[in-house]
């Protein structure tokens, strides 16, 4: 599990400015010009240190290495945890707090920005427990991120909270995202409740986003079974009128399912249901549980051995797939996943959150499979058994 | 069925009749299990006091056991179709709803 | 920065249960007996469910408990509407509209029947000619271009032109004729055009397996049975009409693929008692799709008095004989869909309805499917040519040569019956819990009972279709494996 948020900072050049975006560069040659939106990842090579950067870091282990003068100003040592960072990752870093939070990693296929943490939902099995704040500044700094970010980045995730909170905001946001990531793919994370308000669903089609779709989480056919597992009530109506209303502006939307203790029973008559209703969604995502936030609390309430509920994960499958809905099943672990379901498994676990158990480690399918969230550790399935190699 | 509410009686000359108080069985409901029951029998209504009288014709090929289980068919035919009644009369707001919403010519999703 | 965590703790599943406390609502359905036990229920969209009948009733009555498994099924499929949610009004409106939007997409298929001549003289033909004379029998090009354009005159996105005869390969310059002409037009109108000969393959030469491959044209044959059946049904000089449909058929498959040829059979009496032979005949040849049709009560059949013989008891036994041995196939292996059930089945659970023509409502008269005849005139089936054929001009929509689209497609011919025989008002249909899988078919009942109507409990099309439906329906409620060989014929 990578800590894209750190405090343990030493200070080797004093910290003159307040909190700022920027780019790395590993890049000593880096034209002067260029360099004052970057901060140097400095290593332990044998050159002189180039003026000019917006700052300097290092990490703990090259530090003693450090050959030449450093910089008078600016000049940061990292714990080692860090050693993630690279040439073109963005950062926000205070100089004052000696903070640091990796926004975006070049070399990472799952960019992810929580853009509010603020939520109208409840989810109990909420992966991010919402908060009632004004965290409005997030936005502001991405959009200072977003120019920043490589143009050659294949896919980033908008997540919260729930990110049409944000209102224009968002719009805002997605739109620089497409000016200045055109080929970008964009995945939006959302409830769907605020496009029952179909102009709001008018103004992200306006946008015309070339590849851009939105994932919105559905957990029954029936609306008061919904409403409890989000803790809100009319939540199930406002979603579908909001998936509905985005369709009639031909956005692309994905209906996500959370399997768990209060999902799993009817999950063939929500596959149903969706083929029946919402036959024009562009593909169902049939998820497992992340052991994080509201989990915890509410573990006895939704903790299902995933071997457990695997006829019913078949059969909505099935179901799926005779109306040729596109659909994939994600955060399950091949040993307790049934074998008429590997074909449409996913890889998944984002890399700075995947893990293995003692168990896994004879594993013959180690890679293929994508282990666990490390939060698995809290509690997973009694039923996780190594493949074998054939004797 | 309940027996209080119609009677089932064969009379003599093959046919058989049956008496549906029509406080609980509308005339409309009686009409379609006719209807549906032309190519098994003929029918005669008539309106005796409050009671629906239906008599029952069959061609002389049917045994009396086969007239007997129309004749009962016909009867839970008559119920069925009441409820049917009941459950349109019930559901033509909803319905005539769904289908103005189906037909509008503005989108319906489009809410302003 | 100080965060406040969300006011409020969890709530309970019964927090959000409470607004089931006012109770429900039925949202408009329909229902009929399945067997003495059970009914089924529909929905105007054709979602359905098999209830025992006193769980119906109590359901019915708004007696059935709220949040149980039964109650939620019946939610889900909107059977029943609480005070928790709205959202099914907006649902079923849009799945109507789904249901109903070929009907907007208007004719599809384009008959053109090049000629009435004829080398084989099948019994149940109700059209053909033994006959030399191509003045008088074949369709000129003339006629044939009106015939393009009234085609194009259809709004429909997908347009098939189907050869129909006679036997159409007898004048081949004309169907080369319209298929490079139709192509041309097409140009302009950038439909997606398809090309279909119905042919007894007797005339197939290289010259024509090559055409067919340079424009992409398939091939509907006639394969009634094994050999001895078939010949019998379709007799020609020589005897040897069914080797010439093997021998067409294996040319073509090998030729233009197998996709590009595929059989239909005629039900007769002498087939009633064959149907596992007629079966096993496709098996043999390689097909994968069977469609045991029931005979059509027009023409030359009637004529015969074949149609006497015959009856719709018959062939029921016919058709359950051959759908069970059918899924006995697939059991054993052999995947084979039987188009009967697969059209239903299609009804039941497509979002959207099938262009057989003589399962609609409103019927597919005109609106669906339309036919050219050799001389001009303009039929709105091809049913309603063969009753022309014996005389009867009712669906006779007018000739090229005289009349305009308009005029043909908003005569009282055509707008009568279709208006006459929607199920959706008709005594019978209105409240049929199979309305939604159903049809009107009033050339069928016009020819049977002198009324495009028709009296629903004595028409042969009713009976049919309700024992049909019953016992798919019955089979997907209790032979699991016999679902699971259903729903994989759907073509959604």
């Amino acid at each position: 599990m990578l800590k894209l948020y750190t405090g343990g900072i030493e200070c080797l050049s004093p910290a003159i400015g307040d909190e700022f975006i920027a780019r790395i560069s590993t890049n000593y040659h880096l034209p002067a010009a260029a360099r004052s939106g970057e901060v140097l990842l400095m290593d332990s090579r044998d050159e002189l240190i180039p003026s000019d950067f917006r700052a300097y870091m290092v990490l703990e282990s090259n530090a003693s290495k450090l050959q030449y003068p450093l910089p008078s100003e600016n000049v940061f040592r990292l714990p080692d945890d860090q050693f993630f960072l690279g040439d073109g990752d963005v950062i926000r870093f205070n100089p004052q707090r000696l903070s640091l939070r990796t926004i975006y990693r070049k070399t990472s296929h799952s960019n992810s920005f929580l853009v509010t943490e603020r939520c109208n939902n409840y989810c109990l099995m909420c992966s991010q427990p919402p908060k009632d704040i004004d965290d409005s500044y997030i936005v502001k700094q991405l959009l200072e991120a977003v120019p920043l970010i490589s143009r050659s980045t294949n896919e980033l995730t908008i997540s919260g909270g729930e990110p049409t909170l944000l209102g224009d905001d968002l719009i805002t946001l997605i739109r620089t995202i497409k000016n200045y990531l055109p080929v970008t793919g964009l995945h939006m994370l959302s409830n769907g409740r605020s496009f029952t308000d179909a102009k709001f669903a008018e103004k992200i089609a306006q946008i015309e986003h070339p590849d851009f779709m939105i994932g919105i989480p559905i957990y029954s056919d029936i609306s008061n079974l919904h409403d409890y597992v989000v803790q809100a009530d009319g939540a199930f109506d406002e979603t579908i009128q909001g998936i509905l209303n985005l369709k009639n502006f031909r956005q692309r939307v994905e209906v996500r399912v959370v399997i768990h203790k209060q999902t799993y029973e009817r999950l063939p008559q929500l596959a149903e249901f969706l083929a029946r209703n919402l036959l024009f969604v562009d593909q169902v995502a049939l998820m497992g549980l992340e052991m994080t936030g509201f989990t915890r609390p509410n573990i006895e309430e939704l903790w299902i051995d995933p071997l457990e509920y695997q006829p019913q994960l078949v059969e909505a499958v099935e179901i799926l797939q005779r109306y040729r809905m596109k659909v994939s099943v994600y955060n399950h672990q091949l040993c307790v996943l049934d074998k008429k379901l590997w074909h449409v498994n996913v890889k998944s676990i984002s890399d700075w959150k995947n893990e293995y158990m003692p168990e896994c480690d004879p594993c013959t399918k180690r890679t293929e499979c994508g282990g666990f969230f490390s939060s698995a550790k809290l509690r997973y399935s009694k039923n996780i058994v190594p493949f074998m190699p054939h004797a | 069925m309940n027996h209080n509410q119609q009677a089932i009686t064969e009379s003599s000359d093959g046919r058989i009749s049956l008496r549906f108080d029509s406080r609980l069985y509308s005339p409309t409901a009686v009409k379609k299990a006719v209807y549906k029951f032309a190519a098994d029998c003929g029918a005669i209504i008539e309106m005796i006091d409050e009671d629906l009288l239906v008599t029952l014709t069959f061609s002389e090929l049917f045994l009396p056991a086969q007239k007997m289980k129309i004749a009962n068919s016909f009867c839970n035919e008559v119920i069925d179709q009441d409820l049917r009644e009941h459950i349109a009369e019930e559901t033509e707001p909803v319905r005539n709803l769904i289908l103005a919403h189906a037909f509008s010519k503005t989108s319906l999703l489009a809410e302003d | 920065m100080s965060a406040t965590v969300l006011p409020g703790k969890f709530k309970g599943l019964d927090v959000y249960n409470q607004s089931l406390e006012a109770g429900y609502q039925l949202l408009p359905l329909r229902f009929i007996s399945l067997d003495d036990a059970r009914y089924v229920v529909t929905n105007e969209v054709g979602e359905f469910i098999v209830l025992e009948k006193n769980t119906f009733k109590q359901f019915a009555q708004k007696q059935l408990a709220a949040g149980s498994d039964l109650y939620n099924d019946l939610k889900s499929k909107h059977f029943l509407i609480d005070a928790d949610s709205s959202i099914a009004i907006e649902l079923l409106a849009l799945k109507y509209r789904s249901k109903m939007d070929r009907l907007a997409d208007f004719t599809g298929l384009h008959m053109f029947v090049a000629t009435l001549r004829c080398d084989h003289s099948c019994p149940y033909c109700q059209v053909s000619r033994q006959s030399e004379d191509r003045l008088a029998f074949d369709m000129s090009e003339e006629t044939a271009r009106k015939a393009i354009d009234f085609t194009f005159s259809s709004p429909s996105p997908s347009i098939k032109i189907e050869f129909q005869g006679g036997e159409p390969l007898l004048n081949f310059d004309l169907i080369k004729m319209v298929v490079k002409e139709a192509k041309a037009l097409n140009k302009i109108h950038q439909r997606d055009l398809q090309f279909v000969i119905a042919t007894n393959l007797s005339q197939i030469t290289d010259e024509i397996l090559q055409f067919a491959l340079e424009e992409d044209i398939h091939f509907s044959t006639s394969l009634d049975g094994p050999e001895d059946l078939h010949v019998a049904n379709r007799p020609r000089p020589g005897d040897d009409s069914y080797r010439k449909a093997i021998d067409g058929i294996e040319s073509i498959r090998k030729l233009l693929g197998p996709e590009k040829v595929s059989a239909l059979m005629t039900t007769t009496e002498a087939s009633l008692p064959r149907v596992r032979e007629i079966v096993d005949e496709y098996v043999r040849m390689n097909f994968h799709n069977i469609f045991l049709r029931p005979l059509s009560p027009y023409g030359f059949a009637m004529k015969t008095k074949w149609y006497e013989k015959y009856d719709v008891e018959r062939w029921l036994q016919f058709y359950f004989e051959g759908l069970n041995y059918i899924i006995d196939l697939n059991k054993q292996g052999y995947y084979m869909a039987e188009s009967y059930a697969q059209i239903i089945l299609q009804k039941m659970f497509s979002p959207h309805g099938t262009s057989y023509v003589d399962l609609q409502s409103p019927a597919g008269i005109g609106i669906s499917a339309i036919i050219f005849n050799y001389d001009g005139e303009v039929y709105a089936s091809d049913e309603a040519r063969m009753l022309a054929e014996m005389g009867d001009q009712t669906f006779r929509l007018g000739n090229l040569a005289i009349d305009t689209y308009k005029e043909m497609m908003l005569s009282d011919a055509l707008l009568a019956p279709l208006e006459q025989s929607i199920t959706e008002s008709v005594p019978g249909c209105n409240d049929c819990a199979f309305q939604p899988y159903c049809g009107s078919d009033p050339s069928y009942h016009h020819a049977t009972q002198k009324d495009v109507v028709g009296h629903k409990a004595l028409s042969g099309f009713c009976k049919r279709n309700m024992f049909v439906m019953r016992r798919i329906i019955t089979l997907m409620e209790d032979d699991p494996e016999a679902k699971n060989i259903l729903l994989g014929w759907l073509r959604v």
